[in-house]
């Protein structure tokens, strides 16, 4: 899909104001891989990033008349203003579908990946990650996402989820444990043992 | 750290992931928007447009109606207008000649005048119609003179059936029973037959002149009953006159200033246009038109509501200068007071409608470090305000005759909603200065 310039940018924000849905289409379409690489961070299935996608955008399209840029770069601006509306909504929809989201410790799964030659680390593929995060438990991996790929801070984090900032800490250190076991595999090591 | 070394491979992950573009996730939020966002807003304001058009032009045909039916010719005028003919139906009749077609009953006859000898004589020379000879009362003339030289003609009843007249002509000296059938025969005179054509051209004459006028009566009255003061041509003259004399048009010129608040005057700039007037009765009158203005203002950041998606440092915007294409469409009502020679003052009000024809903002900022620079942004026809603005106004009229006339009007414009893109509480005031004419007037 064509990235939209800065001016085309503006007139199509202006567009969705009047709820010109030409405007909407063309944002939406714009903005999918971006935020669709959010959303399907945060859960497991495509069905579910495509509904938490698409809720993000009903609330974008509701409040954009609100909207103004925090600084000069308006497409940046933009991207940071849905992402943090894409990011909530992933929340949301994980504490509507498990009320116990991100307190219960769930079981650890493990991923067998396929067999590949020794220095496999460098082959694994960012999608292979990413799919490697999904399988992650939710609790974990809502953390992981947060703290690690987001930037937020436990404390951030801590209030975002209604957990303590030790429960944070701790999701995040048990995530990264398992996100190694699900990349290592016969030929597949993501990490060495901690050696300091 | 390791730890940030998976950190760091997690993230350029993350960055680097990029899921192709699924339609179906649009159909899908398509669904969404149609219910919680569904496209009517449009709609709405053209809802909104058309039942004001035809609640001003069902306001326009009732005042029309209302100004026809006044000059409609009320009973009292029927009747006089009824009089009017009557009188002007030509007063003399031709009696004789009504007379002559009646019939003569025998009541009549008995009071028939009587000719006598020479009267005779001279209608025998003359050879003039004995009926016209006397005509005393309406009363028809018999001859019943005894005359030894004449022969008296008796005649019973049956010999006047219809109109007969004896008339005799012959000398005897031998008085004798004139045989019924003789007489009538010969003597017998109808008037049908006995005719002169004098007479016959009296009668023709009456019949032209009188029954004609008759029938013209007949058929204006009943023309009147049926489509009163129709075919009328007083009425009709006084309808087109009423319509003509309340209908005007006018060109309008005059200064126009704007501004958001007191101590932020705009520029000064000229507003013209081109109106229609109508006049509901003495004192009421409704007018619109079309007119064009400039609105050069400036205005501070806290009066300005900054369009949605605009760019910019807007914690350093210091001020916006604007400069916009009006096209004003008023619909006043105007009050006039009593109108003392060729003088008249009146108010008005009414509500405008503004048409943005064309935006443009030039936006001042100043940074911490004292740098001062500018950022302009324009729009064309984007922003209609229909009937948003509130107009009051007051002028002077003066009548140079009864088809022009000049008015000086001094108005304010005070917004009910926010004007333009950056929905300002847009102030304007001026002087109106306008020629006004009854196109359809003859002036006398």
């Amino acid at each position: 899909m064509d990235l939209l310039s800065v001016k085309e940018l503006n007139e199509h924000i202006r567009g969705c104001t009047l709820n010109q849905r030409e405007s909407q289409k063309k944002i939406y379409n714009s903005f999918y891989s971006y935020g669709m690489s959010i959303c399907d961070r945060y859960t497991k299935r495509r069905e579910d990033a495509i509904e938490i996608f698409n809720d993000s955008f009903l609330k974008i399209f509701k409040e954009i008349h609100r909207y103004t840029p925090s600084y000069s770069d308006e497409m940046n601006s933009f991207k940071g203003w849905i992402r943090k509306i894409l990011i909530y909504t992933a929340i949301d929809h994980g504490r509507k579908n498990n009320k116990h989201y991100f307190t219960s410790d769930m079981e650890t799964s493990v991923l067998y990946m396929p067999q590949q030659e020794e220095n496999a680390f460098d082959r694994i593929s960012y999608d292979e990650i990413i799919r490697a995060i999904q399988h992650l438990s939710p609790a974990y991996r809502t953390v992981l996402n947060l703290f690690i790929i987001d930037g937020f801070s436990h404390e951030e984090i801590a209030k975002q989820l209604q957990i303590s900032i030790g429960t944070s800490k701790s999701n995040l250190f048990k995530a990264r444990q398992q996100l190694q076991k699900i990349l290592k595999n016969e030929n597949k090591i993501l990490i060495a043992k901690n050696v300091g | 750290m390791l730890d940030e070394e998976n950190d760091k491979r997690i993230k350029e992950a993350a960055d680097h992931y990029h899921p192709e573009y699924d339609e179906t996730a649009w159909q899908k939020m398509e669904q969404l928007l149609d219910e919680h966002l569904p496209v009517e807003k449009e709609r709405k304001r053209i809802f909104f447009l058309i039942p004001s058009l035809l609640f001003v032009g069902c306001l326009l045909l009732l005042i029309g109606l209302y100004n026809w039916k006044n000059n409609k010719p009320t009973t009292s005028q029927k009747q006089l207008s009824k009089n009017k003919i009557e009188n002007a139906i030509v007063p003399d009749e031709s009696k004789d000649a009504k007379k002559s077609t009646a019939p003569i009953s025998l009541e009549s006859k008995k009071n028939a005048v009587t000719i006598t000898t020479n009267e005779k004589k001279a209608i025998e020379k003359n050879n003039i119609n004995p009926v016209q000879v006397k005509s005393i009362n309406n009363k028809p003339v018999f001859s019943s003179v005894k005359n030894k030289n004449q022969n008296t003609i008796a005649a019973s009843d049956d010999d006047f059936p219809k109109n007969e007249m004896k008339q005799t002509t012959e000398k005897t000296n031998n008085t004798s029973a004139i045989n019924h059938d003789d007489v009538s025969k010969n003597t017998t005179i109808e008037n049908k037959s006995v005719i002169t054509p004098r007479e016959k051209e009296n009668r023709v004459d009456v019949e032209k002149s009188f029954p004609k006028k008759e029938i013209t009566k007949e058929t204006s009255m009943s023309k009147n009953e049926k489509v009163a003061g129709k075919n009328e041509p007083g009425k009709t003259k006084k309808l087109s006159h009423g319509f003509a004399n309340n209908f005007g048009v006018s060109v309008s010129a005059g200064p126009d200033i704007s501004g958001v608040q007191a101590n932020k005057i705009g520029k000064l700039t000229l507003a013209y246009g081109a109106g229609f007037s109508y006049a509901i009765n003495k004192k009421f009158s409704m007018r619109t038109g079309f007119y064009l203005s400039k609105k050069i203002y400036s205005v501070s950041p806290n009066d300005y509501r900054l369009p949605p998606g605009s760019s910019g440092n807007y914690e350093y915007l210091e001020n916006i200068d604007a400069n916009c294409n009006v096209y004003e469409i008023p619909l006043k009502l105007d009050y006039s007071f009593e109108k003392i020679k060729n003088h008249s003052w009146f108010v008005s009000t009414g509500l405008s409608s503004y048409l943005m024809k064309k935006e443009t903002y030039d936006y001042y900022y100043k940074t911490p470090a004292g740098v001062i620079y500018n950022k302009d942004w324009s729009i064309s026809n984007k922003n209609k305000h229909f009937f948003s603005v509130l107009d009051i106004s007051g002028g002077y009229q003066y009548s140079l005759n009864k088809q022009f006339s000049i008015i000086a009007e001094p108005y304010i414009n005070i917004p009910l909603t926010g004007i333009g893109a950056g929905k300002v509480k847009l102030n304007s005031g001026g002087i109106l200065f306008t020629i006004k004419a009854k196109p359809f007037l003859k002036s006398h």
